[in-house]
């Protein structure tokens, strides 16, 4: 390594700053892989520190909590409190619509006087807390909600949940700390009995939160709850949140790998044309007395060397894609979540040093192969300045690659679809699939292009052939770049497939099961999908009194743990709802009524991604949490459903009221005896409902047109990634085409020389781009395909327990043919300028 | 015909100024057989390279049949160089995927002509030059001498007034050397084309009807036998 850094100054920096081109493009391939690793990381750190921070801040000392299923009864709070050495205080921690603002508000309705003892409120000025728990009609906001909205003290502030709508003063201001800070401060702060009115939930309440004074008073607590009650650590995380910020991390994974792979690649394209370039100059060191392994140490030198800027522009462009990055994370995490800002970007002390070490691997390992290859170059051939020779030599041994990736690709392939492997290991799996892919190509490229070769000399035309002729004449390059374009190609075809895929499926389910023409809901389907706030079940009764409504169903969505994840618990009236479904002939009024009376006898019903991740088949019982103990349910059927990643069971409101004591509702659907009368109903409804509390109708339309909105933009948050592979695959390809031009200016002085015009020298290299592009659209299509169809399936059914046959993502195959020709002529332009600058005298003068 | 007027060609490398012209005036007419001989670095191929449209000078002018490399768009040097120069190099310079005919082609190929087209007229020069067999074959499978022939049938496929060999003998045996030359003595004396050979060797020089020999980029002498 020694001789490596002494050579460096003399041998392979003016090299470098006579080729700064192409060093600029190794750079920032380099460069570009560090960036998707470490924005990705970002993004992720980010957006679990911004979710941690918040719940952090709601949480205070608290060390744990008591639950009873959903809600806790007072007598939890008086146990708790004659526990010596404990602090304990009630809480109520539910999402409240403020339609004013057109936001949602996290209430936290407290019993100061207890939570003042775990959690800290630093009001501005003087505020008596006293006036909140006189008057039920006050809150307390966080001082930047104010100023983000213009509230003052004393204006009103209209809050709306499972209860109805009241109308509070805001009474005081926090300053933006502690509970007030989280949740990205849309937080308001009432007493707990002003909050059990607005969320009907009155003498309970939703959890109780412990302090310990001392170590053994948990077991004490513990020892004295009456049966049913949970003593647990207070959550510092999500489940949800979690499970959603492992799919990000899935996808973002498979795309920095796939994207370190090509950056690899167009390493060692460009090393290795700097080898061949350099093959005398190499030569004559040997000559001289340099040993293999100072060549060797000389090439690591500059991958090394290489590194450093292109850590420092990737760590920067990470700082740049993370920001945008972390805004679609934020919009995707609130809808599936609840309310967090994610405004403030953390970088992980592991971004900083793991990307930069990923980008140093990549480019040592992109060397390494030619670094070799110099290393073999012999002393005799000092003075030459070709090195066609060497090329040569590669070439011959094209077959160990093939020989070495049949076992990788067959070994990655077992490991990516092997049900039991593990995620990480999946995700790998993919990525080198794409390597092996990249080392057999080349071979089996040489050998088809042999015979096309001489067809194509025999019917093209010169220029067309020439072009053909350079993609054919080195097929480690040329197979490399077709690779490197088709993987980030790959990318978009396969994301699109899924996408496509999973919509199609979804959509044939909504158009099965939604009977309804109406929806009422306390989300504007502008904000959370999976955390809208309840209201009162009496809604049903008069909704339905509408001659115009032939029925109404209403539903109450909850999340339940179960088997160590968060499923979907939808609690639905079956009568109305199959009713529905039988009268628009979606189901036949026998099954209909079977069903009915199955769900109303106490059975459920599951989905089929929720047998398939729990092994349930019909038939079988499931033991679900509930506020009276443990209740076993008989799995009456298996439906399609999917409306929750990790499984939804489904079952009769009457059953679900009986066990969970909550009568409340998450959304009602209604469906017209007369479609031609739906928009007058929809907008009746509308007006006598909003007049007393805040709700929405919306169409069914409306509804199908959100949730396809939804999925799409879970999908885009894979867009920055996708980009940045984009413009990786764009840099292969011009490296390649520059290579292209500086490693046959010979040839192309000599056509220059019999009479070749500028313009056909670059419709040569156009042509070529244009052959390159084709091929990694091609490769591109299939690989995509293959995901989309092959592994993804695999992996999202491990995952999920969905199941979506395949659909061809037409449009995006389009799109990938249009961005190949595009990336491919933009690629293009950097070769025709040095084409433009191209001095035939020196280049004939070469040998 | 080729003019040459008061030409200077000055390499300028970082702050390394190297005069490899230096006012050099002659005129060559048609029909002529000219040696430029001279030690290296005398100026000799940036003299063919000019004169050729390779390249252009840095002060002075070079005409070619009377217009003024310097004032052609870099098209129209192309297209003096595809249909009224036939260059042949040291190194040969055929291109090794192409085939012997392929290669002979290459300037009708450029031109836009099909080689079905032009394929009688590769095929007598192939005759020509004592390579009718070879048609088919690649570079790869040629002798240096084949080779050279095989330059010197696509040097005269567009059936150019003029001739430039840079140093073609430069890498073939003597006995090879000998028959490239009497193929370029035939061109000139049969065909009444412009000859131009740079070359280090008298005795190709001997067989030229005019020898210009330079020494560092000016003309030293310039005699007609």
């Amino acid at each position: 390594m020694i001789a490596g850094v002494t050579l460096f100054p003399h041998v392979s920096w003016p090299y470098l700053r006579r080729r700064k081109g192409r060093a600029a493009l190794a750079l920032l391939s380099v460069a570009l892989a560090v960036a998707l690793f470490a924005a990705i990381r970002i993004t992720d750190y980010s957006t679990v520190r911004a979710f941690e921070q918040s719940t952090q801040a709601l949480l205070g000392a608290v060390q744990l909590i008591i639950t009873h299923g959903i809600g806790t009864e007072p007598e939890a709070l008086e146990v708790a409190e004659q526990t010596p050495g404990v602090r304990a205080a009630p809480v109520i921690q539910r999402a409240a619509n403020a339609a004013q603002f057109g936001i949602t508000l996290t209430v936290l309705g407290i019993d100061y006087a207890r939570d003042a003892r775990v959690r800290s409120y630093r009001a501005i000025g003087e505020f008596d807390w006293t006036r909140m728990w006189l008057d039920r009609r006050t809150v307390v906001i966080p001082q930047a909600l104010a100023a983000r909205h213009g509230i003052n003290l004393g204006d009103p502030l209209l809050l709306s949940a499972d209860g109805g709508e009241f109308r509070y003063t805001v009474a005081g201001l926090l300053r933006d700390e502690g509970p007030a800070a989280a949740m990205g401060g849309r937080v308001a702060v009432m007493s707990i009995s002003a909050a059990q009115e607005l969320f009907a939930t009155p003498e309970r309440f939703d959890r109780v939160d412990i302090v310990l004074d001392t170590p053994t008073a948990g077991d004490a607590l513990r020892a004295r709850l009456p049966a049913g009650y949970v003593l647990e650590p207070a959550p510092r995380s999500s489940p949800i949140l979690d499970y959603f910020l492992a799919q990000m991390r899935t996808i973002s994974l498979a795309v920095t790998l796939v994207a370190l792979t090509i950056g690899l690649f167009i390493v060692y394209n460009s090393v290795s044309l700097s080898v061949t370039e350099r093959a005398g100059e190499l030569a004559t060191l040997r000559a001289l007395g340099a040993r293999r392994k100072d060549v060797w140490s000389l090439f690591l030198v500059e991958a090394c060397v290489i590194c450093v800027p292109a850590s420092v522009l990737g760590m920067g462009l990470a700082l740049l894609a993370a920001r945008q990055m972390l805004r679609q994370a934020a919009a995707n995490m609130n809808v599936m979540v609840q309310t967090v800002d994610i405004t403030r970007m953390w970088v992980p002390p592991d971004a900083w040093t793991v990307g930069p070490a990923l980008g140093l691997v990549t480019a040592l390992a992109g060397t390494l192969t030619a670094a070799r290859a110099a290393a073999r170059v012999p002393p005799a051939a000092a003075g030459s300045r070709s090195g066609a020779a060497l090329l040569t030599l590669q070439t011959s041994r094209l077959w160990r690659w093939l020989i070495a990736a049949v076992p990788l690709g067959a070994v990655s392939l077992a490991l990516a679809l092997h049900p039991a492997t593990p995620r990480l290991l999946t995700i790998v799996g993919f990525a080198l699939i794409v390597l092996s892919l990249g080392l057999a190509l080349p071979q089996l490229m040489l050998w088809l292009t042999i015979p096309l070769r001489t067809l194509a000399r025999r019917w093209l035309q010169i220029e067309t052939y020439l072009a053909f002729d350079n993609v054919a004449k080195y097929p480690a390059r040329t197979s490399l770049t077709v690779v490197t374009l088709a993987g980030s190609l790959s990318i978009v075809v396969a994301v699109s497939g899924m996408l496509r895929a999973f919509e199609q499926a979804a959509t044939r389910w909504m158009d099965d099961v939604f009977a309804f023409d109406l929806s009422v809901q306390s989300n504007p389907l502008t904000t959370t999908a999976y955390s809208g706030t309840a209201f009162p079940e009496d809604l049903i009764a008069e909704v339905t009194a509408d001659p115009r409504v032939a029925d109404a169903s209403g539903a109450r969505v909850v999340f339940q743990p179960y088997a160590g994840r968060t499923v979907m618990l939808l609690a639905i009236d079956a009568e109305p709802f199959w009713g529905m479904l039988a009268r628009r002939q979606r189901i036949s009024s026998d099954d209909a009524r079977a069903l009915v009376s199955e769900l109303k006898g106490g059975a459920i019903l599951v989905s089929r991604n929720f047998a398939r991740l729990y092994g349930v088949r019909e038939g079988d019982s499931v033991r679900l949490a509930a506020p009276g103990g443990t209740r076993e349910f008989i799995v009456a059927r298996i439906t399609e459903d999917y409306s929750w990643p990790l499984g939804v069971i489904g079952m009769d409101r009457e059953v679900y009221k009986t066990g969970w004591h909550d009568r409340s509702i998450t959304y009602l659907d209604v469906q017209a005896r007369d479609p031609s009368q739906i928009d007058a109903l929809q907008s009746d409804l509308t007006r006598r409902l909003r007049g007393r509390m805040l709700l929405w109708v919306h169409k069914l339309a409306d509804i199908k047109a959100y949730g396809s909105a939804l999925l799409r933009d879970w999908f885009r948050l894979a867009d920055a990634q996708i980009g940045l592979a984009l413009v990786i695959g764009a840099v292969g390809v011009a490296n390649t085409l520059l290579i292209s031009v500086m490693g046959q200016s010979r040839q192309i002085g000599l056509i220059r020389a019999v009479g070749a015009t500028r313009g056909q020298i670059q419709r040569v290299l156009v042509s070529e781009a244009l052959l390159l592009g084709a091929a990694g659209a091609v490769l591109g299509v299939l690989m995509g395909v293959a995901v989309a169809a092959g592994l993804a399936p695999v992996f999202i059914a491990r995952e999920s327990g969905y199941r979506f046959p395949f659909v061809m993502p037409w449009s995006s195959v389009g799109l990938v043919a249009v961005a190949a020709l595009v990336i491919a002529l933009a690629a293009s332009l950097l070769p025709i300028r040095a084409v433009r600058r191209f001095d035939i005298v020196r280049a004939i003068a070469m040998e | 015909m080729i003019e040459l007027d008061a030409v200077e060609k000055v390499y300028e490398t970082g702050r390394k100024r190297t005069v490899a012209l230096a006012g050099v005036s002659l005129r060559i007419a048609p029909g002529e057989y000219v040696a430029v001989m001279g030690p290296s670095g005398s100026g000799k191929s940036t003299l063919l390279h000019l004169a050729g449209a390779l390249d252009l000078p840095t002060a002075g002018q070079v005409r070619i049949n009377g217009r003024s490399t310097t004032e052609m768009s870099d098209d129209e040097r192309a297209m003096a160089r595809r249909m009224e120069i036939g260059f042949v190099f040291q190194f040969f310079n055929l291109l090794p995927t192409l085939t012997l005919e392929q290669n002979v082609a290459l300037p009708m190929l450029l031109a836009g002509h099909r080689l079905r087209s032009s394929r009688s007229q590769v095929s007598a020069l192939l005759e020509r030059v004592g390579l009718g067999a070879r048609h088919s074959a690649l570079p790869d499978e040629l002798s240096g001498g084949e080779m050279q022939r095989a330059a010197i049938a696509r040097a005269l496929v567009a059936e150019p007034e003029m001739i430039l060999a840079d140093e073609p003998t430069g890498n073939l045996d003597s006995g090879t050397g000998q028959e490239i030359i009497r193929l370029f003595g035939e061109l000139a004396q049969h065909n009444g084309r412009t000859v131009v050979i740079v070359t280090h060797d008298a005795a190709v020089a001997a067989h030229a009807q005019r020898v210009i020999r330079l020494r560092d980029g000016q003309v030293e002498s310039d005699r007609s036998s």
